[in-house]
């Protein structure tokens, strides 16, 4: 019997504020993309900046050499030097321009010269080249740093190289399934796990049940299915049968794809890219849940339930791309079931997924 | 001890009203009348002002007329009056997660916020092969509000608004005590079908079907058009046409409402394989209508199911 009476409280709790997306989260953690361009510049002002900044210290020692004798007082480790000059001047005029003094003026001068362009070649010159060396060999640190594998994408490659060829594995034996079923009855339930795969057959009758099993170790040689139940139910006044089959799946690998460095270091965030496959693939997220999240180190495994409602074409492809596409999900367990039918067929199907999802840190 | 209920049942376009009595599984039904309402219950007649004063109004006026005292008052609306869903999940899915997936159901299915709503999942135990079936069941917030207001201007104390496709489910089975295969019960209306599917175990499916496309009143429509318009009605239910195989096995149809003309039965019995007959008390039933009762409601018991559904 069904009960209700409106003048109770509504079975749901009033509707909350829809939650801040974890986009919009996201937003909010990483920085604005005006931030990350301010940041960018920061670091490319601060690598010129030694470029830029090194005529101005070649000159200013030149000016103040030059200037400070005429408009203002030299700095102090040029003051001794002002003497030098003043003493020359006083005793090259006083002494009506002597042949010795005129020589003497010009071995100082000579000196002087010698010791300005020592001077000049250690501290700018000799440091220009310091520099340029110190510049290249910084390069080429970071050019040899590169090609290195990280920490965490050395952990992860070989745990996205098992996801990605357990998820192709899983996908192709759903597809093959569905597709390659015999006609003789129908499938209610497709169950899938790395290690099992679990079918329950809509039939109308024990023999056309009985004529099922021989036509699918046929369609399907590779898999060996066994009765693990079978029952007989009236609906609608009919006798349908339903029958639990299950074959082993273990040892099945599949080679897939090269994943790349890019997928093993970044983070993903997979709500987002279920909702555009779902999108691309017209599906409807019945279900989202987030599960456990488990702290590994240098990555995290969290556990999600998915419901997904779709055409059946459409819903095989995306899961399909989600697993090889997105090394970083691990199918647990997929079930697939007909929505408001008894039995699959090209119609919206339901995919209720149970994954792992293995993202560095 | 014998329990008074007062049983008020709302249509779009009319209110039917018994002041009954239940002992012993007996009832009494001491008054009942019914009569059209002065407008038209729809989406935009429930978000004007006037329309609770008119209501209003009419059914003091009504009261009085009949002499109706309200007392320990039940409501029925009109199934169509709310969203009915019936959603299948995983047997492994918990009861916890009902409701996401019910708000998710049935928000994809609305145009406006789902604030608008309150969403109620009744106690409803029905599994299809491994799944479970849920039944819920959402209602604009206005409507709810519009009968507040009604019976807060009367001063009545309202115990239970209920849509009748469930209480006529109820009913039928305190009715019809060995319920086999799959019943079709239709509810005659003004402008369509109430069409109430059930089966041995529970509610199936609730819809409403005009009578024709032009939604006509029942008045201007010719009986032949009506007769026939039910077989296809009848067929589309057990086999819509997208499907190759029948949906439903319907075994017997039982047919009820104000505007039915009991004439109806044999017509659209010889159109039909089924069974066809006028919902009345039966033999076998749980509940048995004393003969004390008024003359109108012993001779027309199928006019007033829906207010004598919601006895429970």
């Amino acid at each position: 019997m069904v009960k209700l009476n409106f003048k109770t409280k509504s079975s749901l709790p009033g509707k909350k504020e829809t939650p801040k997306s974890d986009k919009q989260e996201k937003h909010q953690d990483t920085p604005s993309p005006e931030a990350s361009k301010r940041t960018d510049e920061d670091f490319d002002i601060s690598f010129s900046s030694t470029e830029s900044l090194f005529p101005k210290a070649e000159s200013k020692p030149e000016q103040d050499f030059e200037e400070e004798p005429i408009t203002q007082k030299s700095p102090k480790q040029k003051e001794p030097d002002k003497p030098v000059f003043k003493e020359f001047e006083e005793e090259y005029y006083s002494d009506k321009k002597s042949g010795f003094k005129i020589f003497l003026v010009i071995l100082i001068v000579i000196i002087i010269a010698g010791a300005g362009g020592y001077f000049g070649y250690n501290y700018f010159l000799k440091d220009k080249g310091k520099v340029t060396r110190k510049v290249s060999k910084q390069t080429t640190t970071q050019e040899t740093q590169t090609p290195q594998v990280s920490a965490v994408a050395a952990t992860l490659k070989p745990i996205f190289e098992s996801n990605s060829g357990t998820n192709l594995f899983l996908t192709k034996q759903i597809e093959n399934t569905i597709t390659k079923k015999p006609k003789s009855a129908d499938f209610s339930l497709i169950v899938i796990t790395p290690s099992e795969m679990k079918l329950t057959v809509l039939s109308d009758s024990r023999d056309s049940f009985a004529q099922f099993k021989v036509d699918l170790a046929k369609a399907l040689p590779g898999l060996q299915f066994k009765t693990i139940a079978i029952q007989s139910k009236f609906e609608d006044g009919r006798e349908a049968i339903y029958a639990d089959l299950s074959a082993p799946l273990s040892g099945k690998k599949m080679q897939t794809a090269a994943i790349s460095n890019q997928q093993l270091e970044t983070p993903g965030d997979f709500k987002s890219t279920l909702q555009g496959l779902s999108q691309k693939y017209k599906t409807k997220i019945q279900m989202y849940k987030q599960g456990k999240n488990i702290n590994q180190g240098n990555y995290t495994q969290t556990l999600f339930y998915v419901n997904l409602l779709g055409a059946r074409d459409n819903l095989l492809k995306l899961l399909s791309e989600l697993g090889q596409a997105v090394p970083n999900v691990h199918y647990n367990k997929i079930s697939i079931f007909p929505y408001n039918l008894n039995a699959i067929s090209d119609n919206n199907l339901v995919a209720r997924m149970n994954l792992t999802y293995y993202n560095p840190k | 001890m014998a329990t008074d209920i007062s049983s008020l049942s709302f249509r779009e376009d009319a209110l039917i009203w018994t002041e009954l009595s239940i002992q012993d599984n007996a009832l009494l039904v001491k008054k009942a009348a019914y009569d059209s309402l002065p407008l038209f219950l729809n989406h935009k007649s429930i978000h004007q002002e006037v329309t609770v004063s008119k209501l209003a109004e009419f059914i003091a006026n009504f009261m009085g007329q009949n002499q109706f005292t309200a007392q320990n008052l039940k409501i029925t609306i009109p199934g169509r009056f709310t969203v009915i869903k019936k959603i299948l999940v995983d047997a492994t899915i918990s009861k916890e997660d009902f409701s996401d997936l019910v708000s998710f159901e049935f928000e994809k299915s609305w145009d406006e916020s789902p604030k608008n709503y309150s969403i109620y999942i009744p106690e409803y135990s029905r599994t299809r092969g491994p799944y479970k079936e849920i039944l819920a069941v959402a209602i604009r917030n206005n409507i709810l509000h519009l009968f507040d207001a009604i019976f807060n201007k009367l001063d009545i104390e309202v115990n239970g608004i209920a849509p009748s496709c469930f209480t006529i489910d109820e009913f039928f089975r305190a009715q019809v005590s060995n319920i086999s295969g799959i019943s079709l019960l239709i509810g005659f209306q003004n402008r369509g079908y109430d069409l109430i599917l059930v089966d041995s175990l529970n509610f199936l499916k609730y819809s409403f079907r005009p009578y024709n496309n032009n939604i006509d009143q029942l008045s201007k429509i010719p009986p032949e058009e009506i007769i026939g318009n039910f077989k296809k009605v009848v067929t589309e239910i057990q086999k819509p046409s997208k499907l190759s195989e029948p949906l439903h096995d319907i075994q017997s149809i039982y047919l009820y409402g104000i505007y039915l003309n009991p004439v109806w039965g044999e017509m659209i019995q010889s159109k039909l394989q089924t069974p066809v007959q006028v919902f009345s008390f039966q033999d076998s039933s749980l509940y048995s209508l004393k003969q004390n009762s008024t003359e109108e409601v012993r001779k027309n018991v199928f006019r007033y199911i829906e207010p004598l559904s919601n006895i429970f």
